[in-house]
């Protein structure tokens, strides 16, 4: 293991952050407020990534395996360190646990958060915790679409080892041009919204936090009511992001280029779309058998669609208390946690591609049983999907229950009654960010005791890095020469 | 040469502000123009390494 290149690429990855923890600072002279922890915390971490670039200098800049899932495996928790270092310096927080449970829900686009009263921060420290949502969300789609596929796992290895459907076809043979491809479409949406939320009459800092915790699907919102307050236009372009949030980039880019044709033809975005509609369709209905009639029915249509948009990218802001609704509602917003979006996009959870396999592979073992002598092949965008790749997303989803239910069991030891546990864990892993307790809605863990956040924080990670990445590392085997 | 001199800056323009930050003997405008002018010399040395290795490959 090449530990020298490791800590050098790390120690470039925190010069990275320290740029843009440092933009805080602009809202922080702004408004006047006292910028002295950020200060603090730009030049402790400023000082950490030049000693690791300039103390592990090595010429040999070849990467292995091993190396690359290293990296992706600690540069999360490096990075949650340090972007916990404003929490603590500013005083927002009065404990490492706390801050540093604040900073992983926002680089791995959790959006779960320790503060009863948002309103309250410094605006310095509102938009640092948004821009650890946006600079996770960047960080996963190039892993999920660039990275990752180099090590033969992740739910893109459906593309990428199967060579079918849009996604596949790298944009651009070489990762490094791919990835500025998808920073550049991230960083056009995030300004398109931000110019679009700013017409609807929001501030320019109000548009900037909506921009960056939507469009990577994060969650974390300026105002204690998430986004229940704001006009329903703001609600309608922040839902329009979310669900772009949770397209695949790679068919995103073919959409801008205007290969349509080929975008259609993505089985992986009909399904979200599906989903989407049939959710909504179910949950209105729902809505309407209990309730018998609605008051406003355009209302009703944006309260659920968005809903449903912001549970299935696990976005997580809230447009009104949905513990409210019927029972057989939230049960299918449950059920939504565990789906997620398109893989290459930067929502978390399962992915609605490895529920397809899992689902069309299930039918072909009923059909099998009808004709024990047929061949039948599972396809995807009408190419074949090898054995390797379904027995991978068998192992992944069989993981994800697993630790998924572990959690919830862990949880449950911490004090938390079978309802809160569940809905913990659930929130945690899918990187949803918001649940339910048998009381209401689950928006905010200040009262949780530390072990239950520490442990949430490692099910945020793991889920976050979709299972494997994480697991490999304590592997005795992958440490082995 | 030029990395060594860059990140040195950095470097020392990090490390002095982290002192004056302790000791309250600069105000915050100071530090941050401190901080700045560290940050540019990282981002310098990024750019001009990633041209160096672009011109290597060529």
């Amino acid at each position: 293991m090449n530990f020298k290149l490791v800590f050098r690429t790390i120690g470039f990855l925190i010069l990275f952050e320290t740029i843009l923890m440092a933009f805080c600072l602009i809202p922080g002279f702004y408004f006047g407020e006292n910028v002295k922890g950020l200060l603090m915390s730009v030049s402790i971490a400023g000082i950490v990534g030049v000693l690791l670039t300039v103390v592990f200098q090595k010429k040999q800049l070849t990467m292995n395996r091993k190396e690359g899932y290293l990296i992706v495996g600690i540069v999360w928790i490096v990075f949650s360190l340090i972007g916990s270092m404003p929490f603590l310096f500013t005083d927002s927080v009065d404990n490492f646990v706390d801050a540093f449970f604040e900073s992983m829900s926002g680089f791995t686009t959790t959006g779960a958060t320790i503060f009863a009263d948002i309103e309250v921060l410094p605006k310095q420290i509102i938009l640092w915790r948004s821009l650890m949502q946006w600079i996770g969300g960047m960080g996963i789609v190039v892993l999920t679409v660039a990275i990752i596929p180099m090590f033969g796992m992740g739910g893109m290895q459906l593309y990428t080892a199967e060579a079918n459907g849009p996604a596949k076809d790298k944009i651009h043979p070489r990762i490094k041009d791919t990835a500025s491809r998808l920073y550049l479409i991230y960083i056009a949406c995030t300004v398109l919204e931000v110019i679009l939320l700013m017409v609807g009459g929001n501030s320019f800092f109000e548009s900037v936090i909506l921009a960056l915790s939507s469009l990577s699907s994060g969650g974390f919102s300026s105002q204690n009511a998430s986004v229940m307050n704001m006009s329903p236009y703001t609600q309608y372009v922040v839902m329009f992001f979310m669900f772009i949030s949770g397209v695949n980039f790679v068919v995103l880019y073919m959409a801008i280029r205007g290969n349509l044709r080929t975008v259609a033809k993505d089985d992986e975005l009909k399904n979200y779309l599906l989903v989407i509609f049939c959710v909504s369709l179910v949950i209105i209905l729902i809505n309407l058998w209990k309730w018998g009639s609605f008051d406003d029915v355009e209302l009703q249509l944006r309260t659920v669609v968005f809903q449903v948009i912001s549970f299935l990218t696990t976005t997580g802001f809230v447009i009104s208390d949905y513990s409210l609704l019927p029972s057989a509602s939230m049960m299918m917003f449950f059920i939504l946690t565990f789906f997620g979006a398109c893989a290459g996009s930067t929502s978390g959870s399962i992915k609605i591609v490895r529920i397809t396999v899992l689902l069309k592979n299930s039918y072909l073992a009923m059909k099998q049983i009808l004709h024990p002598n047929a061949i039948l092949t599972l396809r995807l965008n009408k190419k074949p999907i090898s054995e390797k790749v379904i027995s991978n997303v068998y192992a992944f989803i069989v993981m994800y229950i697993l630790i998924f239910l572990l959690g919830a069991l862990a949880l449950t030891f911490f004090g938390h009654d079978f309802y809160t546990a569940f809905s913990s864990s659930a929130l945690s892993i899918s990187n949803v960010g918001i649940g339910f307790t048998s009381s209401g809605m689950l928006l905010e863990f200040s009262s949780f005791p530390a072990a239950s956040k520490l442990l949430m924080t490692a099910l945020m990670l793991i889920g976050r890095l979709e299972i494997f990445t994480i697991l490999l590392l304590i592997m005795p085997s992958f440490w082995k020469k | 040469m030029r990395t060594k001199i860059l990140l040195s800056v950095a470097l020392a323009l990090g490390i002095a502000s982290l002192v004056l930050l302790i000791l309250n003997a600069a105000d915050q405008k100071t530090i941050t123009i401190l901080l700045v002018v560290g940050l540019v010399c990282v981002s310098v040395e990024y750019f001009a390494s990633k041209k160096d290795s672009k011109g290597n490959e060529e």
